[in-house]
């Protein structure tokens, strides 16, 4: 790169659009994810109306993706949501929410941004590779939206679920006589482009962290949020190629007629006895599937945990409580996530010898969670707290994700995944960790590192009023969740239950009357979605005003931290550091005077550093 | 600013940048091909078919193998060359390397194409047809074929007249096996699913116009073309929109009068109460016109051709995927095929699950019994299996299902012959391409379309194992490919990192190499789990 | 490697030139193994044996490859783990397959026999 030692002025594509700075980079990912999630917010409201109201036509408000009416009547009867239509809307729903919103926002957005400056490196290892990384990413989400655009797709989106079984992802728009624009090819296509994404830039952040560190930056002295960076790239370097052959041989299978994912002797409803060799199996899918699916949940909660471990020391004022054991229980607990991957899988079939297996890992895994979530809980103990927003988003983190966690153990035993497995009980469980949870932390994050990227505060006012209604509607959201799903409502139900209530009001039919119990839920759940909502709209005017409005920060150190992405000017130039960063103490010390705690900065020595860097 | 230890290596790791890169990049494509390889056992282990074990000739994977190592070799000369500072030397082992990638490339391309044209069927008793199609002529709808040259038993005559046996006869062509031929005089096109229906009515279009019949038209008289297809499909989506946004409208002043009348109970009783049936009578809805029906002009029926997988029903009705249907006749859509491979292991497999015996089932099978030749073919083979039974006792063994049930083209040409398969000499160009069908003769059978269980090409169609090689190698490939690119790029468009910056060049090298010998490394591992296993 | 003499790599360059000529060798055994029926133990055709003896041959080339033409074998400790550790979790990877027999409706018995 020595073609970069004399600053030139860039023209305005090559500095915002194709730039190779991953400050701009990891700007770039967090507005893309955040667009995503937003569009991924609003399929499932329009869900919720189906599952709340299934016999109402949808209000025309929501109705505006689907432009004119003439597109706007295949996807919906007379006003109504299909059942195909929701399958869509589902199936996007969750491939938008995992590969385009959380996981470019957790790693793409602040492994690109933060991890750098905490190294004390001028950028990437790579920086062409990662823009690369970013541009792939782009391409590859758009591809899989593009069937939402009638120019696009003759079949619509993908509507198997954001799994993607065969066989109904095999032979679903199959009938489409140019593959390349059935829904379902495309979903794969932007997959495959996804992936490569993904394993670029792991790649680099990898590199970047093991070669890039700044003078005496030991690997016990980085802070925390640069092992679960590390982590989470390995992770994504190790487990999504088994997907991308997933993806691949289900690309074969819909365009070359090979039956990889087929069994013999299979038969569908709109083809009858289906015109393939045989011979193939559905039980492959899953497995590559999930085997990818499993460490993906921990790469999207590694960057999430990793910020709250940045904000609680800061908004403490004191150290982490157990930071060995954290890092300790970050690399056990990657290593554990590729060996319990067919807890997802306890229903196809499997006998006791093999699910005890994966029981037995599984229940293994919530150890290095409980002890990441321990250590973040007991560093607050003792601490002088003050509840700057990102503190706020990060102490809600920990109660939610602890009770996301901890409805998952029911799930991990086999026996009790007999009941639980495909109801709501699962959605509840693993939206409570993602969404009250991870990006509760995401959020904290973003408020953390604001003031770094602007050189402004975020507005408080507007932060209360995005951070209370999501607090509540949240939980009214997804609580309700688990009981149904305890009661047997099942997963993808389009209609919310509505097709197994009882005929007759002396009906003996248990089941149905267990619906006809909690279906009246759906209506309060959709309701607090509907509001939760209109919560974000604060923290999206937050976002940008903030810019021009927020309060200035004093100093290139606003928060008192201690770690090194705080020792650039505000925001960071090119190159980032203004002086050659030397390490001389471990991460999130903190000296107790009569005036509060100081922060001992990593980058500056003082006298008693002869004992401290050997801590 | 610059990104340090890009050329020199960093003093505790040891390493510079793109080594630990590549060395991640590895490990990934590690769990890659991995992952490919792992699916390969599974879908081996879980075939419920007979594996084609030895199905690939040996000569062009093992001529590659060389190739490729050989390409190992040479491309750490010119890292070693680069090294030394001896640029013209370097660039003479790098261009070495690319050929061996393009030689590689060209072999595999050649066992693709072989395997592209090689036809397989399965007959509904489960005899697997193995070979190439042979020319017929279609002509008024009746399938016509050229004068049979009767292969002689014994002798060498039989060489000399077998010689233009695959050479095609005038106004002959090979018909495709996966076409039929459908007479029909009248078709409905559903508007619904007209866009998915666009090419096929395309189709439709030019076979008409090769039969040389007269257009079909609508039964009002307008032609059929795409153009009042299109308008037609246009009309119908616009009524169609308008009719839905009429019913959600009443759907929804429905809900609020319900609602106003009933505020206590829940939504789902209100459901069942509410009963919005619109008038088809009502002024404010339209007419929707869903399908359109199309009849020949002069009532005759017009022949049209269409691939078996895009078709749900025949033979007295033909619906194409996408809606559109045709009423008529299934016409002579004969499988006709030289036949360079014969495999009975799925028959045997099926009689032995219904307690028959093996032998006595292929003996009454449809093949056996329609055709002479190919009988002749297998009692010879079975005497030949008598002889090795007898051999491997020797040896503690027994024949398996591939000696008893499989014959391969030397035992078919050998067989039909009354010689022993060991005297058949391979041509060295034999070994890649399989036989040559102007030298040898092979036995011709015609199937019915109904006979037919399953046929495909050797593509991914065929079964898992041609789909799980075409993905390996193919992705293998891939990869040679783009390394070969990566490698030439450093060779050939590097004087001037050269001339600046040597060791970042060699390092960069030395890292493509790195790739280059993994990719290496895969091919010692897919050679023999799939040419030899 | 970086930095060797002229006479140290010409030394490196004979012994590639060798292991090359090894690879071809075991090439030639592969094949010679699947083909000449001399070789073939146990069952007739393809049984564990040939697929034991074939694999064995194969990783045998491939840790030639690895460890002198991608020269592992004086490679810095960091690269072994990047790599081992990648074989490591291939190896985990195969259970995939090995969990197609654990599967009842395909291989009913299995498990309990």
């Amino acid at each position: 790169m020595s073609d970069h030692s004399e600053h030139h002025e860039e023209s305005f594509i090559r500095k915002y659009l194709f730039s190779v700075d991953h400050k701009t980079i990891g700007i770039q990912y967090a507005l893309g994810a955040m667009l995503f999630l937003l569009f991924g917010f609003y399929l499932m409201m329009v869900m919720r109306w189906s599952i709340a109201y299934p016999q109402e036509p949808l209000p025309e408000w929501m109705t505006w993706i689907f432009g004119g009416s003439d597109w706007r009547a295949s996807w919906l009867q007379a006003g109504k949501l299909t059942g195909e239509t929701y399958n869509m809307f589902g199936a996007m729903h969750g491939t938008i929410m995992v590969f385009l919103g959380v996981v470019p926002l957790g790693f793409g957005a602040f492994g690109n941004y933060v991890t750098p400056l905490q190294i004390g490196a001028p950028d990437m290892a790579f920086p062409r590779l990662n823009m690369a990384s970013f541009w792939l990413y782009l391409a590859g989400g758009l591809i899989m939206c593009l069937g939402f655009f009638e120019w696009f797709s003759d079949t619509g989106v993908a509507k198997s679920g954001w799994t993607n079984y065969p066989p109904l992802a095999n032979f679903a728009d199959l009938e489409a006589a140019n593959q390349w624009r059935s829904g379902q090819t495309q979903w794969l296509l932007g997959l495959v482009l996804l992936i490569t994404s993904s394993l670029l830039g792991s790649v680099n952040v990898i590199t970047t962290v093991v070669n890039l560190r700044a003078k005496g930056l030991t690997w016990m002295r980085l802070p925390f949020l640069v092992w679960a960076m590390l982590v989470t790239a390995f992770l994504l370097l190790l487990a999504f190629p088994p997907l991308e052959v997933a993806g691949i041989m289900q690309l074969v299978d819909r365009t070359t007629g090979s039956s990889l994912f087929s069994p013999s002797g299979l038969y569908t409803k709109t083809v009858g006895l289906v015109d393939v060799a045989g011979g193939g199996s559905p039980l492959l899918f899953q497995h590559l599937f999930w085997f990818l699916g499993h460490p993906e949940v921990y790469v999207l909660l590694l960057p999430a945990i990793a910020c709250v471990a940045e904000i609680i020391p800061a908004n403490t004022q004191k150290p982490l409580w157990g930071y060995r054991s954290m890092v300790g229980a970050v690399i056990v607990l990657g290593f554990l996530s590729f060996i319990v991957w067919a807890h997802h899988m306890y229903l196809t079939g499997m006998g006791p010898a093999v699910s005890a297996f994966f029981q037995t890992t599984t229940v293994l895994i919530s150890i290095p969670s409980v002890i990441l979530i321990s250590a973040l809980l007991i560093s607050l103990w003792g601490g002088s707290i003050r509840f700057t927003p990102p503190m706020m988003w990060a102490t809600a983190f920990l109660p939610m994700f602890g009770i996301g966690g901890l409805t998952g153990l029911p799930l991990a035993f086999n026996f009790a995944d007999l009941q639980l497995h495909d109801t709501y009980y699962v959605i509840g469980h693993f939206h409570y960790v993602v969404a009250p949870g991870i990006l509760f932390g995401l959020f904290g994050g973003i408020h953390h590192w604001y003031p770094k990227i602007t050189g402004r505060y975020m507005s408080k006012f507007l932060n209360h009023l995005h951070f209370w209604p999501s607090l509540i509607f949240i939980n009214c959201l997804f609580f309700p969740m688990l009981i149904q799903g305890l009661a047997g409502f099942h997963r993808r139900w389009y209609n919310g239950g509505e097709a197994y209530l009882p005929t007759s009001d002396d009906s003996e039919n248990v089941f149905a009357n267990l619906v006809a119990n909690f279906i009246e839920l759906n209506e309060f759940m959709s309701i607090s979605a509907w509001l939760l909502g209109i919560a974000q709209i604060p923290f999206i005017i937050n976002v940008f005003l903030s810019i021009w409005k927020g309060k200035k920060v004093e100093n290139d150190n606003p928060w008192d931290c201690t770690t090194l992405e705080w020792a650039t000017p505000t925001p960071p130039g090119h190159g980032n550091f203004t002086f050659e960063p030397t390490i001389y103490r471990d991460p999130y010390q903190y000296e107790p005077t009569d005036e509060g705690n100081i922060a001992l900065v990593q980058w500056e020595k003082d006298e008693e550093t002869s004992e401290d860097s050997k801590a | 600013m610059e990104i340090p230890y890009l050329v020199e290596a960093r003093k505790d790791t040891g390493l510079f940048n793109s080594k630990i890169a590549i060395w991640l990049f590895l490990a990934s494509e590690v769990m890659l091909f991995g992952g490919l390889f792992s699916s390969y056992i599974f879908l081996r282990i879980y075939a419920d078919y007979p594996w084609p074990e030895r199905a690939l000739p040996i000569l062009p994977g093992y001529l590659n193998t060389f190739i490729l190592i050989g390409s190992s070799i040479t491309v750490v000369f010119a890292w070693a060359a680069l090294k030394l500072r001896k640029y013209g030397w370097f660039q003479l082992w790098i261009g070495i390397t690319i050929v061996c990638a393009a030689i590689f490339m060209v072999l595999k391309g050649i066992e693709y194409n072989v395997k592209f044209q090689h036809q397989g069927v399965q007959h509904l008793d489960g005899t697997i047809i193995e070979g190439h199609l042979s020319y017929a002529k279609l002509k008024d709808g009746i399938v016509k074929y050229p004068e049979q040259k009767k292969a002689k038993a014994g002798h060498g005559d039989s060489h000399d007249k077998a010689k233009d046996s695959h050479a095609a006869p005038s106004g002959y062509e090979k018909i495709p096996a996966n076409v039929i031929n459908f007479s029909t005089n009248e078709l409905s096109i559903n508007l619904k699913t007209y866009v998915e229906n666009k090419k096929r009515i395309k189709f439709l279009n030019d076979q008409a116009a090769e039969q040389k019949q007269e257009l079909v038209s609508v039964e009002t008289g307008e032609p059929l073309t795409l153009e009042l297809l299109d308008a037609a499909r246009k009309d119908y989506r616009a009524n169609f929109a308008h009719n839905e946004d009429l019913q959600a409208k009443w759907l929804r002043e429905a809900w609020d009068k319900a609602r106003e009348q009933d505020s206590e109970s829940p939504n789902w009783k209100l459901a069942r109460t509410l009963k919005v049936e619109p008038n088809p009578a009502d002024p404010e809805l339209k007419t929707v016109v869903n399908t359109l029906k199309f009849k020949t002009k002069s009532g005759d029926p017009v022949i049209f051709r269409f691939k078996p997988t895009e078709v749900r029903e025949y033979p007295e009705s033909a619906i194409l995927k996408g809606g559109v249907a045709l009423s008529g006749q299934l016409f002579k859509s004969p499988l006709i095929i030289q036949i360079d491979g014969l495999d009975f292991r799925a028959l045997a497999t099926a009689a032995e699950a219904l307690g028959k015996e093996p032998m006595e089932e292929i003996e009454k099978s449809w093949l056996i019994t329609t055709y002479p030749e190919v009988a002749k073919i297998w009692h010879a083979h079975l005497k030949h299996v008598e002889k090795l039974t007898k051999h491997l006792e020797e040896r503690g063994q027994e024949p398996n299902e591939v000696d008893l049930y499989r014959l391969n083209w030397k035992e078919i040409v050998a067989y039909s012959q009354g010689i022993s398969p060991n005297e058949i000499k391979e041509t060295f160009k034999e070994k890649f391409k399989g036989p040559d069908y102007y030298k040898r003769h092979f036995p011709e059978v015609t199937l019915k379309r109904d006979q037919i269980h399953f046929e495909s090409k050797f593509t991914p169609r065929w079964n898992n194992f041609y789909a799980i090689y075409f993905i390996i190698t193919g992705l293998h490939g891939l990869h040679v490919i783009g390394g070969a690119i990566v490698l030439f790029y450093f060779g050939f468009r590097s004087r001037k990192m050269y001339e600046s910056n040597p060791t970042w060049l060699t390092n960069r090298v030395e890292v493509a190499g790195l790739f280059w010998h993994f990719v290496d490394l895969v091919w010692i591992f897919l050679f023999p789990v799939l040419y030899l296993m | 490697m970086a930095g060797d003499s002229p006479q140290e790599i010409m030394k490196a360059v004979k012994f590639y030139c060798i292991i090359g000529l090894c690879l071809f060798g075991c090439t030639v055994l592969t094949v010679s193994v699947a083909t000449v029926e001399f070789f073939d133990r146990g069952a007739r055709g393809f049984d564990t044996f040939d697929m034991v003896l074939g694999l064995l041959i194969a990783t045998f080339k491939a840790t030639l490859v690895a460890a002198i033409f991608m020269h592992l074998n004086h490679e810095k400790k960091m690269i072994h783990w990047i790599f081992f550790g990648s074989l490591v979790m291939a190896l985990i990877g195969f259970l995939i397959f090995y969990l197609a027999f654990w599967d009842p409706i395909s291989f009913p018995g299995f498990y309990l026999g």
